[in-house]
């Protein structure tokens, strides 16, 4: 091979080596929104139930801009008797149409993306109760920059379980009664 | 001696003593505290950035607090340009009293990447920066200090950590804070708030050039 010609097959090689170092180094989850940053980024809320029990999943589809799990905390509280965030103010609630139980699920460094706000959002979400122990969500923010939680008002007692996988938070909500029959 | 004179000189000495006295005093004073910072130079107003009026009964009054909290917004924002500025600020409100539901800006006081210092909320109200913290002024700085996934984070100007030099300065003395005057959100609440770039600054930086500052006037 020519002297130039090996120059300019070097040249390329070096080239492409370091448009694809650049586009590697740059490269991040495409659901990840940089423009709206935070650690963890809730893309969309997905409600299911079972037809055979109350139980009531609700998957959320997560997008991080961190190795660091989300490792969300919960309560349940009691509505007549816990005060909850409405704005950045803690009161208790007489309304009754959210549930007699609240679970709280608490977030840190977590924004939601345009997507989740339509069913995410402070005013809430109303859910028929017939079928299952769910009667509202809504989220939350204490007077904290970096927290936010979903409140999930039950009818009944519930049991929360909590897995979290790569890109999904599940919250699978169970009456106390329905869980000590199984 | 006759005692008009006897009079005239025990006077004279309860007065020397009193002048004496004030004189130790004020020395001592002179010696032992800072020099009084004056307000720093700008701090832009409220209205210049098109703040929202704030629903003061959302508003709860502040206590004296222990330090000044330090935080990012996490949103990446590399403007240097005034209008830009006030936007991003007047997005933040948005943010917190529309999507958030707080009663203002959560914040007392924002600086900029250009080294401005704009007006939050009133440090008559108690913040919404750090839950449990909140009557401590809250202060951020516009940008995002952590990045996502190890890249993209900012880094904090030479303009922003004056601003953060002249603010602190003046509230530390406004306010009587003690050692270490600064904190950042991370040391009292689970986040990576104000970010990796920003953290170290805070801690170590921020807090000896205030330090310095308090060093007696009187050598």
């Amino acid at each position: 091979m020519k002297n130039y010609q090996w120059n300019i097959a070097v040249m390329c090689l070096v080239t492409v080596t370091i448009i694809g170092a650049f586009s590697f180094i740059r490269a991040t989850p495409h659901e990840y929104d940089r423009s709206i940053g935070s650690l963890h980024q809730i893309r969309e809320m997905n409600i299911s139930s079972s037809s055979d029990s109350k139980e009531l999943t609700l998957s959320f589809a997560v997008a991080h801009g961190t190795k660091e799990a989300m490792k969300p905390t919960v309560e349940i509280l009691d509505i007549e008797s816990t005060p909850l965030y409405y704005g950045e103010k803690l009161k208790i609630s007489n309304d009754s149409s959210q549930g007699k139980y609240v679970v709280a699920v608490n977030l840190y460094d977590t924004r939601l993306q345009e997507a989740a706000k339509h069913n995410l959002n402070i005013q809430g979400l109303k859910l028929s109760s017939e079928n299952h122990i769910v009667k509202h969500i809504r989220a939350a923010y204490p007077a904290d920059d970096s927290q936010m939680i979903i409140y999930i008002g039950c009818a009944d007692k519930p049991i929360v379980e909590i897995d979290e996988d790569k890109n999904l938070l599940v919250v699978r909500i169970t009456p106390s009664q329905e869980h000590r029959q199984e | 001696m006759n005692e008009g004179l006897r009079r005239r000189t025990a006077q004279l000495l309860i007065v020397f003593l009193l002048l004496s006295y004030i004189a130790i005093e004020v020395v001592a004073f002179a010696a032992t505290s800072w020099q009084p910072q004056l307000k720093p130079t700008i701090i832009i107003p409220r209205q210049e950035w098109g703040a929202a009026p704030p629903y003061n009964m959302d508003l709860r009054d502040r206590t004296k607090g222990m330090g000044l909290i330090f935080h990012h917004t996490a949103h990446y924002f590399p403007e240097l340009d005034y209008f830009k500025t006030a936007e991003e600020i007047k997005r933040v409100q948005d943010q917190h009293m529309n999507t958030e539901g707080y009663g203002d800006i959560g914040y007392h006081y924002i600086v900029d990447r250009a080294g401005r210092i704009w007006d939050g909320r009133s440090t008559n109200w108690t913040g919404a920066h750090s839950k449990g913290n909140n009557h401590n002024i809250g202060i951020v700085a516009l940008g995002n200090y952590e990045g996502a996934w190890g890249i993209g984070a900012q880094n904090v100007t030479t303009g922003a950590f004056q601003a953060m030099e002249r603010l602190s300065k003046w509230l530390v003395y406004q306010e009587s804070l003690d050692d270490p005057f600064v904190y950042t959100h991370r040391q009292f609440n689970d986040t990576v708030c104000p970010g990796g770039n920003m953290n170290s600054l805070i801690l170590l930086d921020l807090r000896l050039s205030i330090r310095n500052a308090m060093q007696p006037a009187v050598r």
